[in-house]
Order: C-alpha cells, then sequence, then structure tokens
C-alpha cells in the first residue's frame, strides 16, 4: 500500500522534533518570565515590583505562555503528528510485504548452496518448525517465509502512543470543564455549595453547572505538632449531596473530602472567635467572627457596631492569641494549640479609643453605657481550596497507558525469522535471517537454538563446536 | 546534619572525588587499573554514603525523602549505585563514571547548599503516591545519568577510532560502540518508563495536594520535556536506525532536561513559586491560587 505523501510528512520524525523544539522555547521562556498561571495572585507582585518588564511581558503575552494559542498549535500538532505516525504504522503493517523486505535483518546466517528441490523441501520443514514452535507466518513466497513473533510488544507502542492523544484530549475537556475556587468553612459551621459560599472563584466551567448544592460541614479541627511543625493537621467534615449521599471525612493535606464531583482541599487555618455582643439597640447577639489578618502578635479584626445615638461609628477590634501574652510579645511556634486562648479587644467611637481590656473564655465585660461584650470561646477556621476536574479521570487513564504501553513495548521484543532462497552467482543460496526489536529480550536464547535448529533443517546436520552459532557464515 | 551524619556525607564526598581523579587520570594516561580503582572508591563511597542516609533515616524517624537534601542524598545514591551495578556488570564500563562522578558530585553539591536539620514528615507529604513518585524519579534519573556516561564513552571511543594510531587508538578496555549503543537503548527504554510512572503518580499526588493534576509548573513541563526528549531518543533508534554518535548527542541533550528539572528551574531568579517552598507556611500547601 502506497502512503499518502500528506499523511508521511504529517508523521515525520522531522516535525515531532520541530515540536519539541518549540516547547522547549515555550519551557525556557515560562522559567526565565513570570507566569500567571503559576503564579497566581503572586503575579501582582512581580507587577508591582517591576512595573515596565511586568507592563512589556504581558503585551508581548510572555506571561501566559501556557494558556495562549501558540501551547494549543504545538500540543494539536503533536497530536496530528503522533496520529499519523500510528496511522502509518498500521497500515503499513496491513500491507502484504514482500519477502525478504519483511525483515530488516539484524542478523543475517548465509547457509551453502541449496538445489532447487532441496531449497523448497527446507523451506517447507522450515514452516513446520516455525509453526510448531507458535511462530505466526506473516509473509509466504516460492522463494521464502517469514514468521513473527511477540507481536504484543506492538500493541504495547500502539498503546503508548494512543495514550499521548487520549492526554491531550483530557487536558482540553479538563480546560474547558473544570471549577476552582475558595472556601472558607468555621469550625462549627455548615454551608451550601453556592456561588455566595466561595471568597472567590477563578475558574468557571462553561460545560456544566459550577455549583452543586451540597451541604458542607466542619466539626472541628485539630492541628498536631512535633519539633515546632505541624505534622498533622485535620478537618473533621462531613458532606451532604443533592441525592441526600453523606460523606463523612477525616480532611487532611493530600486527602480532600469529595462530594458531587467537587474536592475540598484544605489549605490553612486561622482564628474564629465566639463572642455575644449586648448593645441597647440591638440586645444580646451571639456571633462567630472570622479573624482575617495574620500578625506576628496574633490574629486581627474589625466589627463594626451600630452608630452611636450622637451619631458616631463605632468598631470593636480584636487581637486573638491561642495562649496569654503581653502586648508586644510575639506569636507561639505552635499557633493553632489553642491551650489558653485569650482576647484583646478594643472600642473605638468616632476614632477615639474608649476601652481596651482582655477577656479569657467566659468573661463578659461592660464596655461603657449599654455595651458589653462577652468572650465565649475561640475555635479555628480552614480555608479550602475548592476544585473540580471531571475530565481528569480521562487524564489519568492516559498517563497509565502510556506506562503500561510502554512496559508491554519493551517487555515483549517482536522477533522475526525471514528463511529465503536465493540466487548467488548462479547458485541457489538460502539464508535465514533475523532481527528483533526494540532488542534481544529474555526469548534471546530461544531464538538462537531455534536458528541453530533452522541451520540444521538445511544442513541435515547439527553444527557443533564453540563457533557453532556462527557457521556457516554470519553477519550482523 | 548531625555530626554523624555529615562524617558520612564528607567521606563519601573524598571517596566520590578520589574516584573521579582517578578516573579521568586513568582516561588521561591509559591506566585502566586507575579506572578500575575508580571503581572501588566509588563503591566505597557509596558505602560511606549509605551510612549517612542510614543516620539521618534514623534521626527525622522517616526514610529520607523529603526536601531537596534528602531527596538529593538518596538521588546521588541511586545513581553511583546503578553506575556501580552496571560497571561491576561489564568491568569495560567501568569508563562512565566520566561523566556519572562529576554529575554525581555535583548533586551532592547542591544539596549540601540546602541541606536543614532532620525533622517529621509534614502534611504535604504524608502521601503514598509521593512516595511512588520520587522513588521512580531517583531510578528514572540514575538510568539517564548512566545513559549520559554511556554517550561520553562513546564519543571518546569514536574520537580515539578517527585518530588510528596504535599509540593513540582506542584504550583496549573502552567497549566496542555498537555494545554502547545497545546498552544504551535499554537503559533508555528502562529510564523512559520509570518517568511515565514518575509523571502519573506525580500528577495524581498533585492533585490530592493543589487539586489540578497539571498546572505547567516549570518542574512539571520539564519533566514532561525531558520524557518527550527520551521518546525521541527511543524513536530515533528503533524507528529513524540512528546509532553512535548521532545518538549519543540526543542522550547528552536529553539530559540538559533532566538538570533542568532538577536544578535549573529551582534557580530560576524570576520564578516566584516552586517546589523548594512546599511545606512552607502554616498547614503548608504552597501552590497559590
Amino acid at each position: 500500500m502506497r502512503d499518502s505523501v500528506w499523511l508521511r510528512r504529517l508523521a515525520s520524525a522531522k516535525l515531532a522534533l520541530w515540536l519539541i523544539g518549540a516547547l522547549i522555547v515555550m519551557n525556557l521562556l515560562s522559567v526565565l518570565v513570570p507566569q500567571r498561571i503559576v503564579l497566581g495572585p503572586n503575579f501582582e507582585s512581580f507587577v508591582s515590583d517591576y512595573p515596565m518588564l511586568a507592563g512589556l511581558t504581558e503585551f508581548v503575552g510572555l506571561s501566559t505562555v501556557f494558556t495562549g494559542w501558540p501551547i494549543v498549535v504545538v500540543a494539536v500538532l503533536l497530536a496530528v503528528n503522533v496520529t499519523a505516525c500510528t496511522l502509518l504504522r498500521i497500515l503499513r503493517r496491513r500491507g502484504v510485504v514482500p519477502v525478504p523486505r519483511a525483515v530488516r535483518a539484524d542478523r543475517v546466517v548465509t547457509l551453502g548452496g541449496v538445489g532447487p528441490k532441496a531449497g523448497a523441501a527446507f523451506l517447507d520443514g522450515a514452516r513446520t518448525l516455525l509453526q510448531s514452535r507458535r511462530w505466526q507466518i506473516v509473509s509466504e513466497a516460492p522463494n521464502g517465509i517469514v514468521a513473527r513473533a511477540g507481536r504484543i510488544g506492538f500493541w504495547g507502542s500502539m498503546l503508548l502512543h494512543a495514550s499521548l492523544l487520549v492526554l491531550i484530549v483530557g487536558g482540553a475537556l479538563t480546560a474547558i470543564t473544570a471549577f476552582k475556587g475558595e472556601m472558607a468553612i468555621t469550625d462549627g459551621e455548615s454551608v451550601v455549595d453556592a456561588r455566595e459560599a466561595y471568597i472567590n472563584v477563578v475558574d468557571m466551567p462553561r460545560i456544566g453547572p459550577a455549583f452543586t448544592g451540597a451541604r458542607i460541614s466542619l466539626d472541628a479541627t485539630e492541628v498536631k505538632y512535633e519539633q515546632e511543625q505541624v505534622v498533622s493537621a485535620v478537618a473533621r467534615m462531613r458532606g451532604v449531596d443533592a441525592t441526600g449521599r453523606i460523606v463523612n471525612k477525616n480532611v487532611r493535606v493530600n486527602h480532600p473530602l469529595d462530594v458531587a464531583g467537587k474536592s475540598y482541599l484544605l489549605l490553612n487555618s486561622g482564628y474564629a472567635i465566639a463572642i455575644t455582643v449586648d448593645t441597647s439597640a440591638t440586645g444580646a447577639a451571639p456571633r462567630v467572627v472570622r479573624l482575617s489578618e495574620e500578625t506576628p502578635y496574633g490574629w486581627r479584626d474589625s466589627f463594626p457596631l451600630p452608630p452611636t445615638t450622637d451619631g458616631r461609628q463605632a468598631e470593636l477590634r480584636f487581637l486573638a492569641t491561642p495562649v496569654a501574652l503581653e502586648e508586644g510579645q510575639p506569636m507561639p511556634v505552635e499557633k493553632f494549640a489553642l491551650t489558653d486562648p485569650h482576647l484583646r479587644a478594643k472600642l473605638v467611637v468616632g476614632g477615639e479609643e474608649v476601652w481596651e481590656g482582655r477577656l479569657k473564655p467566659g468573661e463578659t465585660q461592660q464596655l461603657g453605657p449599654g455595651i458589653a461584650l462577652g468572650f465565649d470561646g475561640m475555635r479555628l477556621w480552614d480555608r479550602f481550596l475548592v476544585r473540580s476536574e471531571p475530565a481528569r479521570w480521562i487524564s489519568y487513564v492516559g498517563f497509565w497507558m502510556a506506562v503500561i504501553g510502554a512496559a508491554v513495548r519493551f517487555a515483549f521484543p517482536e522477533r522475526r525469522f525471514a528463511v529465503v532462497v536465493g540466487v548467488v552467482d548462479g547458485h541457489e543460496v538460502a539464508d535465514v535471517i533475523y532481527r528483533v526489536r526494540p532488542w534481544s529480550g529474555f526469548e534471546a536464547r530461544a531464538d538462537k537454538e531455534l536458528e541453530r535448529s533452522l541451520l540444521q533443517l538445511a544442513t541435515g546436520s547439527a553444527p557443533s563446536g564453540p563457533d557453532a552459532e556462527s557457521s556457516p557464515s554470519e553477519t550482523e | 546534619m548531625s555530626s554523624i551524619e555529615a562524617i558520612f556525607f564528607w567521606l563519601s564526598i573524598g571517596f566520590y572525588v578520589a574516584a573521579t581523579v582517578a578516573i579521568f587520570a586513568g582516561t588521561i594516561w591509559r591506566r585502566e587499573q586507575w579506572v578500575r580503582n575508580s571503581l572501588i572508591l566509588s563503591a566505597a563511597g557509596l558505602v560511606a554514603q549509605a551510612g549517612s542516609i542510614a543516620v539521618r533515616w534514623y534521626e527525622a524517624g522517616h526514610f529520607p525523602y523529603i526536601k531537596a537534601y534528602e531527596n538529593v542524598l538518596v538521588g546521588a545514591f541511586v545513581m553511583v549505585a546503578a553506575y556501580v551495578a552496571i560497571a561491576y556488570w561489564r568491568k569495560s564500563l567501568a569508563f562512565i563514571g566520566v561523566l556519572v562522578l562529576p554529575v554525581v558530585l555535583l548533586t551532592l553539591g547542591y544539596g549540601y547548599t540546602q541541606a536543614e536539620a532532620a525533622g517529621p514528615v509534614t502534611p504535604p507529604y504524608q502521601s503514598f503516591w509521593l512516595v511512588v513518585h520520587v522513588t521512580f524519579a531517583w531510578i528514572t534519573y540514575a538510568a539517564y545519568s548512566v545513559v549520559a556516561g554511556l554517550a561520553v564513552a562513546l564519543l571518546m571511543r569514536q574520537r580515539a577510532e578517527r585518530k588510528g594510531t596504535e599509540k593513540t587508538g582506542v584504550p583496549s578496555w573502552v567497549p566496542p560502540s555498537d555494545q554502547i549503543d545497545e546498552l544504551s537503548l535499554k537503559l533508555v527504554a528502562f529510564g523512559f518508563l520509570n518517568n511515565a510512572v514518575m509523571i502519573a503518580s506525580g500528577a495524581i499526588w498533585a492533585y490530592r495536594l493543589w487539586g489540578s493534576y497539571w498546572s505547567w509548573d516549570p518542574v512539571e513541563t520539564w519533566s514532561l520535556l525531558t520524557w518527550l526528549a527520551y521518546g525521541f531518543y527511543l524513536h530515533a533508534r528503533l524507528t529513524l536506525g540512528w546509532k553512535g554518535a548521532r545518538l549519543a548527542w540526543v542522550a547528552l541533550f536529553a539530559l540538559f532536561g533532566v538538570l533542568m528539572t532538577f536544578w535549573g528551574v529551582q534557580l530560576a531568579p524570576t520564578s516566584y513559586h516552586l517546589f523548594r517552598d512546599l511545606g512552607n507556611g502554616m498547614i503548608g500547601a504552597s501552590r497559590p491560587m
């Protein structure tokens, strides 16, 4: 079968080399120029540190090497190259290949002269011998036969190449179906997976719903330390999806909660305080406040109060610490071990500090006329990265196809024997041609033995002596 | 690094330096015995390095596989072990230490600059998939560095063959080109397979840790490129029928990808986020949104 010129061009190794070269250039650029996709919000630090350089790289598009059209073009061409190459190999395989072109020799053993009659008998015997050893006859002609073994290796190669296509498809589907957002949940709190539950949403799927309506609950977070390092951070969580299926899990870094197709990955934690603010306007109102800012001296935040009767703005400012600390004393390293939590509070009215004090859990302080603050306790809140990459399973399949394909390709070398009777200088001569790809595998010894049997068949006697393997004449 | 660990570490460095000097001297002055001696010195260094790994293991309370120093310590060990095993199997291949030993010394030197006190396994590293990923990375890069050593051996042999005279010609202990080619092919195939497992397990770990199996992180993309480069090596050898010097240059070029993955991107001044930051911070998933 004649191959199309276009097919051959698309399957060429030169094209593959150019594409790999293009990828190398892109990679070098991505290392030298900060990438928005890699740095996320930290990219803004680069923008503020080097505004001119950042502006230039953004203008040229170098800051988004892996999300722009060049990577798409290279990936598509690579997919086409691999597909064309694979197709070509299958087409060539299906075609009828004349003997002895079917075997590019690794080793040629030339026998002595064989008469026409003896030659035909030799070929018959060789065919029987090869078939008895479970070799498949793939090509046959009056002047010779070709037999093959280890064909499974070829399919390993096909699987390996197909895996690249599966990976590219998986990557493309991931790009249009992925969801990425951030959520904060306090110990003891439940949230519903809806837009308002998120601190931010970075990626929205272009296909399918973005929010699942699943209810996610965080019972408690426990952090353990060893040698002043976090060795265990466990968030006891529960998820209930829209169908009512309940998933309970002790979520840790590397072990997210998977509910309704989304993964909730534990990123880090902060402090939340349970307080009761009792004002004459609102009455006693218990609430939980997530403190948003970490400082070397504790976690802090402010809480707005209703304006005073004379119209001045009022707010409460908090600084929470896991143990009792003097003012200006830095936080302990084991900051999530809430062994003796304390809350430093300030009441600020019209920009003026009117009360400051420190509370222990269970304490209530009168801050001024008609306002009291009760500190009920302290707990942790967790920040979760919420991801959904439904097409990742396609990519996982692609990855393991590559592994299995490569293993099969290299574990089962494809071997061929061609037994050919030809005319050299007016005399009929028989050749045994042997080829093994990609290398002589575990069967090499058995093949050598088979080769000797073929020689024995041709000459009618077993080769003997230390040079028997290379007699009568052998070239590689 | 504790004092006992440091003693073993520097002892291993000493042996490797001596082995490197011996192999270069043996190559320059054509003394086969010196090349063989370098193999013995490498084996001694390997024993000392095993000591430093054992001490580290005992002190940390876990097998050393986290952060740059521990990775380099075990990675270099696997590299030398692969070299010593192959050179012991075929004595004539002791010559490949000409490339392997300097690479090992550079690797250990880099690791030393990153050394930290032994500590517990922090949450980001508490993953089965990470163990798989790191183990296969060590094996992969050991195979690839030996291939690069073979490529250097082959290029030197061919250069010597071109000179041709009896006196300046090929040293008798250097194996023929086709043997080097054949062994390189097997090692590349072995490395390629392990590389595939490394990428696959790394992707699964990445999803569990960062929520995305592929993020075009510099380390990820360079490891993919390295895999593709060695894939090209296999195609060049098996499909295009390349052999000899041309293929040796491909192997050396592909090693550039390994070096970039391991060191290059870690040293890039403009990269704000890299794997070196993994584990810093509170609970410690370092990848930003």
